[in-house]
């Protein structure tokens, strides 16, 4: 009962600002300047509070709803979607090393091709026209969601043997389960294939600032066999680093509005926190199916604004 | 976690710098940002003229608010929106004082292909915020 209370307090805190969301759909809706960073602080921390129990990073709901919502230039939207995603990357970063659940050795191969790439998708995306990076993050937000509705996990994946290049880089620990204090030792196989995946994670995450957690967690965990746990963290560690390369080039490009930007910043973080006590009170299961709900709306959103059926 | 000595001691060291960075970059974005949101420093583009700039890509929104791209902001930086850049350029660029931190330990453990990959992964972010690539000069 008390989890549903919380949820229907979660919704009904959505439905106190459809003002915002109305007025966002309206350019010229005659909101006055400052209207719209507090909207947008509003609506990241509510996306911030519901991104934790959905087990979904703030920056792939943030860029497709307000890209698709508010009347910021996708430009501004990616950017800021970048920085969403890297703070959030940093903040977690320190705990995540020193619990463990982030394993630097595992993490760092990864991320410096998925690093050198996510530059190459940031030039692409600013490459190509408007419209087309809109209609491919559409189709990009909808294939996420269909991931994450089918995707399986498994909590202590069985890795035979390690690769030659596992090995030879040292990707393997222990992990310790903090429920039952028990020593999990881990091992990595696939490896030159999970660093094909992340070269072309990061070219979305570089292309669409995103943020790449939903690619990520299944690339550690269901192809390279790295525990759920340490996949979760490693994923979100490996975040802080291809967001950094990505997010100089959105800042050289102009890209980064400090307006648009630091609100959601801001909002996304103190959502989460929020979210993160709420963790225990909501029900996880029906919050997540929601947020897949919203977001396939706001991809479809995203398709339909590119190909100038919803403009 | 790990299972050797070294790999544990690199976690806490990057773990540490990083702490630091991240907060101290948090701080800054935040304080800098109340200067700008509250006029105490005058921003390059008014307040007002926002909204029917932010509706323009990023290179017509350089052009229409006279700020250079790449690096060109920071003949700018006494004004109040561009000196909030200075806080995201904290955020983007405190993981490379942790790569760095990090390669005394990978080297006195003998892990010199660890070495390479966190010079490289400094050098890939630092290569990306010359705007070398992706624009600016």
């Amino acid at each position: 009962m008390r989890r549903w209370l919380a949820l229907a307090a979660a919704v009904a805190l959505i439905a106190t600002v459809p003002d915002v969301w109305a007025a966002a759909a309206l350019p010229d809706s005659g909101m006055p300047w400052w209207g719209w960073p507090l909207s947008l602080f509003v609506v990241c921390f509510v996306l911030g509070i519901i991104a934790v129990p959905a087990g979904v990073g703030g920056g792939v709901l943030f860029v497709p709803i307000v890209g698709g919502f508010f009347p910021f230039h996708l430009d501004f939207v990616r950017g800021a979607g970048l920085l969403v995603a890297l703070a959030s990357a940093l903040s977690a970063g320190p705990a995540l090393l020193q619990s463990g659940l982030a394993n630097l050795r595992l993490a760092l191969p990864l991320a410096v091709v998925a690093s050198a790439s996510s530059i190459l998708g940031a030039m692409i995306g600013f490459a190509l026209p408007t419209s087309v990076v809109q209609v491919a993050l559409g189709g990009t937000i909808l294939a996420i969601v269909l991931l994450m509705a089918v995707a399986k996990k498994s909590e202590l994946p069985e890795v035979a043997a390690p690769d030659a290049i596992s090995t030879a880089l040292g990707m393997h620990g222990v992990f310790v389960e903090p429920t039952t204090g028990r020593q999990v030792p881990w091992q990595v196989h696939r490896t030159a294939t999970g660093l094909v995946v992340f070269f072309f994670i990061g070219i979305l995450a570089g292309m669409f600032g995103l943020g790449a957690g939903w690619a990520n967690l299944p690339a550690l965990n269901l192809l390279m066999g790295v525990p759920l746990k340490v996949s979760a963290g490693t994923s979100s560690f490996i975040l802080s680093l291809v967001d950094s390369s990505a997010a100089w080039v959105y800042l050289n490009k102009g890209a980064v509005l400090p307006m648009i930007a630091v609100p959601s910043v801001i909002g996304m973080m103190l959502g989460a926190k929020i979210g993160a006590r709420l963790l225990t009170v909501l029900p996880a299961a029906t919050v997540r199916k929601l947020v897949l709900g919203l977001l396939a709306f706001a991809g479809l959103r995203a398709l339909l604004k590119g190909l100038g059926v919803w403009p | 976690m790990s299972d050797t000595p070294g790999p544990a001691a690199d976690q806490a060291r990057y773990a540490r710098l990083l702490a630091i960075g991240t907060s101290s970059g948090l701080a800054l974005l935040v304080a800098l940002f109340a200067l700008y949101m509250l006029g105490i420093v005058e921003p390059q583009v008014a307040h007002e003229r926002l909204p029917d700039l932010w509706t323009l890509p990023a290179e017509r929104f350089l052009e229409e608010a006279g700020i250079r791209d790449g690096w060109g902001w920071v003949a700018l930086v006494h004004r109040g929106d561009i000196l909030t850049l200075v806080g995201i350029v904290a955020l983007a660029i405190c993981s490379v004082p942790c790569l760095v931190a990090v390669i005394p330990v990978y080297w006195a453990a003998g892990q010199r292909v660890l070495v390479a990959i966190c010079a490289v992964e400094a050098v890939v972010i630092v290569f990306a915020a010359s705007g070398l690539v992706g624009g600016g000069h």
